[in-house]
């Protein structure tokens, strides 16, 4: 099923036939809004458009296609595979990943009870983002991340949006599969908010290797602790790490002589030291390459890469 | 000859009433079947808490026949993504796979409306709408069964009698 198929499926039929009666390329298309009696807005090649009737983009939103309560709710009904209540877990956390590893961010009525969240009713706003995979886009980067032992602990240091999770997965996708540089090893996957492998019904979507296992949707602490005990991974991969517990976690894993990738939301090196759990983390030495992206070129750009006592070995 | 095509007449009313008294029956083991369905249903929801396409598919092989096919067909057109509701695919599922001769249109009209509540609702809701159906199924059969002894003699003497008052009116 091709990307376009994948996507129409979860709209109702008038939504449906906009798209696909458009001459939209899917591959240049990165985000669709749905906003209960506001138009659908879409983000393709960078840029906003509404979407009209007949399927055509537009800058002017008056003519951009309403989208009805019914509309919103059939939509739920198709992204959930007529099982909203299979999807409690998800909606918890504001969102489902579809088939295709497209993620369907969720806004409404949140409704609690003691322990936090319990459930989002009448969602009137979707965000459906859809996934990108840059197959490649580690070549650069892993020469440096290979050592005499295999790959060395290393931390994607990243503003939002610059790429960080589409770097790491094609590091993980290269160090299962194999090649020149590395040679193929057990990769174990925790991933916690499902974006790295975007698994649909437990299946990765995105292609992470042929000798990768993914922990989905589960508590980066308890998936690396899981990994090391079932699995026995030779290299973990978690996304933006951040709590105390995240970093006990990946010491333990790293004494058990797992090496670890992991991501952190951050600018620079000195940005992250700011925080006193960093670091203390990056003291203890637990990372020996630092990979900073930078967030104002293209997703993925390498700003620079560091190694354990803060130089720089590749910009 | 009289006497013949007089037996002939009276066998025949009778037959009836006796057809009349099975099919009261026979809608009762329906209505049964079909609240053990759903009881499946519910159990499958409550433990695996998967999408329902995919419980449709396996109730389909621990059903009676009659409720076979439609589970089956209707799972199919869940999997395919049709651009239908689950309203609108659960009552054209109904339509097209569901020929239970013994149900009545009362039966036909509750089950189908149990497809429109579907769908949308938390875990919670979805439970306690198709707990609500089974109670609702419950007391439909609960007064059916309370009838029986009574219904089926009444079909069983007005097939006979039937037949002799048109035997007697003809004569």
């Amino acid at each position: 099923m091709d990307r376009k198929e994948q996507l129409v499926k979860i709209f109702p039929r008038n939504i449906k036939e906009i798209f696909l009666s458009s001459s939209l390329d899917f591959k240049r298309l990165q985000e669709i809004r749905l906003r209960i009696n506001r138009p659908i807005i879409i983000n393709y090649n960078n840029k906003e458009y509404y979407i009209t009737k007949d399927g055509q983009l537009e800058k002017n939103g008056d003519r951009g296609y309403i989208v009805s309560r019914n509309e919103m709710r059939e939509t739920m009904e198709f992204v959930s595979s007529y099982s909203l209540y299979a999807y409690e877990e998800e909606i918890k956390q504001g969102f489902i990943t579809i088939q295709g590893g497209h993620r369907v961010g969720l806004a409404g009525k949140v409704v609690l009870d003691g322990q936090g969240i319990k459930f989002i009713k009448y969602i009137s706003f979707i965000n459906i983002r859809l996934s990108h995979e840059k197959i490649g886009c580690a070549n650069n980067v892993l020469p440096f991340l290979v050592g005499k032992e295999g790959i060395k602990n290393t931390l994607i240091i990243s503003p939002p949006r610059a790429g960080k999770t589409t770097l790491l997965r094609d590091i993980v996708r290269q160090c299962s599969n194999g090649n020149d540089v590395i040679k193929g090893m057990s990769v174990g996957v925790v991933d916690e908010r499902s974006e790295i492998g975007a698994c649909y019904m437990g299946e990765p979507q995105n292609d992470l290797g042929i000798r990768t296992d993914v922990l989905d949707s589960c508590p980066k602490a308890m998936g690396i602790m899981m990994l090391i005990r079932t699995m026995a991974p030779e290299l973990i991969a978690v996304d933006e790490i951040g709590t105390k517990e995240d970093i006990e976690a990946i010491s333990y894993g790293s004494n058990c002589g797992c090496s670890i990738i992991a991501t952190i939301h951050g600018n620079s090196l000195e940005d992250l030291e700011k925080k006193p759990i960093i670091k203390e983390m990056i003291e203890k030495k637990l990372f020996s390459r630092f990979v900073i992206l930078s967030g104002n070129h293209s997703v993925g750009t390498i700003s620079h890469i560091l190694d354990e006592h803060k130089n720089i070995i590749y910009q | 000859m009289k006497l013949i095509g007089s037996l002939l007449v009276i066998v025949a009313t009778t037959l009836m009433g006796a057809y009349y008294s099975n099919k009261y029956k026979m809608r009762i083991k329906s209505l049964l079947e079909m609240y053990r369905m759903l009881q499946m249903l519910s159990g499958e929801i409550e433990f695996s808490r998967g999408v329902l396409g995919e419980s449709f598919l396996r109730l389909g092989n621990r059903v009676a026949k009659e409720y076979q096919v439609f589970l089956q067909q209707l799972s199919y057109r869940l999997a395919e993504g049709n651009g239908q509701t689950l309203e609108e695919n659960w009552k054209q599922a109904v339509e097209e796979h569901l020929h239970i001769t013994y149900l009545t249109k009362e039966d036909y009209d509750l089950f189908i409306s149990l497809g429109e509540q579907l769908g949308y609702l938390d875990y919670e809701m979805e439970l306690k709408t198709i707990s609500m159906y089974m109670d609702r199924l419950q007391l439909k059969i609960s007064n059916l069964e309370k009838e029986m002894t009574t219904k089926c003699k009444l079909y069983h003497t007005l097939g006979i009698a039937s037949g002799c008052l048109f035997v007697l009116f003809i004569i």
